[in-house]
């Protein structure tokens, strides 16, 4: 179904990328039907807890009023650091949508009629589109994500 | 002037962002809840506005466009716009705050802090507000309650202190509530705010009382109510927050030929040696969404507060009234309620108003 691979990319990250948003700039071609992303990162959470502690304690310094820190750094709600990376899409024209969501592993499609929750709907036109992945948080040594852009023909299109 | 107030839920999330339920199941579970209106604030999407028409008129609710600009270093409410051509929170760096606010201005939309001091990195990103405002005037109001239970939370009590302390510093800027809604879950203890917008009943057009007001609020899912008014009634300050009864708040001028009635978000001129004076009015209104909560068998501690201080306070039975004071405004340069009781076994601040400001002197011309 889906004939183009127009992005296909693989990245590690590192805490040093927090708060960086990367764009991929990719043409789309004539005729596109549909465009099928696929997302995924790992790791996703941290399990190194020594580091947990360490960065709860930071964070927990640095927000909160010195009377409530001492319970907040043993707070259950706290003690699960993970990554949190978003993918937003951009057509020539501006936003295509957003897809702000904790899943480490998504797959997003947009077409003319219809769009995964998060996504606008509607003519995919030809040209250069823009698809952000913004490093909300990275909390593990290292982290790998996979990006691949997929796109589907309008039917008939090839045979001229 | 009649001023009709709108129960409002003014900070949610469906499918299109992070949360577990559909557009249409939050309200249904809004009815439920007798809300009018709620506000859709995706984060960093508009995709679910494209349902919005179709779920009012299948659950007889209004549903306020809007989004939540979810960034490295805050989160800030917007309403009434697709904000993103003009404000793209993807480039709005740490220092770049007021540009974001003049780009959601320019879309036509409002611009909120939600939950400024919620914790931040990397428990929460952006949670709490790290975003370097330089122009405090340019935004439309804060979120002060968030989430359930929002006056138990110590990150609200902070907002709350820090609201106060802008409103000392002169700055007029409206206060409200947000659940922050993402599923319907709840904890038997958990209770929930809500905002009303004063909206002025003349402009309120063609909605009637009484049993008409059902039928046409079938028919009607906004009410008679559209969304700029809501819009404009948080823009003006016209705002009451409360987890149960509505307080309303006026100022009426004694001492003049034709004394002039101020309500909440108004600016209220006095002139003390023209022999003008100010009465306040607080009304509880324990009539509101009955079905939602109970503070029977308690007696309550209703407040006038205002910037120098204690203005009147009253023990109250939970039981609809209205409390009437002249005491002296000297120094005041604003007013609001605070109602004080327990709900669901937590005490504290069950409600506040915002506030009327207030101005000494003669408008000398």
């Amino acid at each position: 179904m889906y004939s183009k691979t127009l992005l296909d990319i693989s990245s590690r990250i590192t805490p040093a990328d927090r708060h960086v948003h990367l764009v991929h700039r990719f043409l789309v071609p004539r005729n596109t039907r549909q465009l099928r992303i696929d997302f995924a990162y790992s790791p996703k959470l941290l399990q190194d807890e020594a580091r947990q502690n360490t960065l709860v304690r930071q964070a927990v310094d640095r927000y909160m009023e010195p009377e409530l820190r001492e319970v907040a750094y043993t707070d259950p709600d706290y003690l699960v650091l993970q990554n949190l990376l978003t993918v937003s899409l951009d057509d020539p024209a501006g936003f295509r949508g957003a897809a702000h969501r904790a899943n480490k592993e998504q797959i997003i499609i947009v077409s003319e009629s219809t769009a995964t929750p998060g996504f606008l709907a509607g003519p995919l036109p030809a040209g250069l589109w823009e698809l952000t992945v913004s490093l909300h948080e990275v909390v593990t040594d290292k982290c790998q994500f996979e990006l691949q852009v997929q796109a589907a023909e309008t039917e008939g299109a090839d045979g001229l | 002037m009649t001023i009709r107030w709108v129960a409002c839920e003014l900070h949610t999330h469906t499918v299109h962002s992070d949360a577990s339920h559909t557009l249409d199941e939050m309200a249904t579970a809004a009815r439920e809840l007798e809300l009018d209106w709620i506000a859709l604030t995706d984060h960093n999407t508009v995709s679910g506005w494209a349902f919005k028409e179709q779920v009012e008129a299948k659950r007889g609710i209004g549903i306020l466009s809007g989004l939540e600009w979810t960034t490295f270093y805050g989160h800030m409410l917007t309403l009434g716009a697709n904000v993103l051509h003009h404000a793209d929170w993807r480039f709005t760096g740490p220092d770049d705050i007021d540009e974001g606010i003049a780009g959601i201005h320019k879309s036509g939309g409002l611009a909120g802090i939600a939950h400024p001091f919620r914790i931040g990195s990397p428990i929460c990103t952006g949670c709490y507000w790290e975003f370097t405002i330089g122009k405090w005037k340019a935004l439309d109001y804060i979120e002060v309650w968030n989430g359930p239970s929002p006056h138990m939370k110590a990150f609200n009590q902070r907002a709350y202190l820090f609201w106060t302390e802008l409103l000392n510093r002169g700055l007029r800027i409206p206060a409200v509530s947000g659940r922050d809604w993402h599923h319907s879950l709840l904890s038997s203890e958990a209770t929930l705010a809500v905002t009303y917008l004063g909206v002025h009943e003349e402009a309120a057009a063609g909605y009637a009382g009484g049993g008409a007001a059902l039928e046409s609020a079938v028919q009607d899912p906004r009410k008679g109510v559209s969304e700029p008014q809501l819009l404009e009634a948080i823009r003006l300050g016209a705002v009451s927050v409360t987890q149960g009864p509505l307080l309303k708040l006026y100022a009426r001028e004694t001492g003049r030929e034709e004394n002039r009635t101020f309500g909440i978000g108004e600016v209220a001129r006095v002139d003390p040696s023209a022999g003008s004076r100010l009465s306040l009015t607080v009304e509880a209104d324990f009539e509101v969404r009955k079905r939602q909560w109970s503070l029977e068998g308690q007696e309550l501690k209703l407040c006038l507060v205002g910037s120098a201080g204690i203005v009147a306070e009253w023990i109250v039975p939970p039981v609809s009234a209205a409390f009437k004071t002249c005491s002296d405004m000297t120094g005041q340069r604003w007013i609001r309620a605070e109602l004080y009781g327990t709900m669901n076994g937590q005490a504290g601040l069950l409600a506040f108003t915002n506030c009327i400001y207030v101005e000494e002197g003669s408008l000398t011309l």
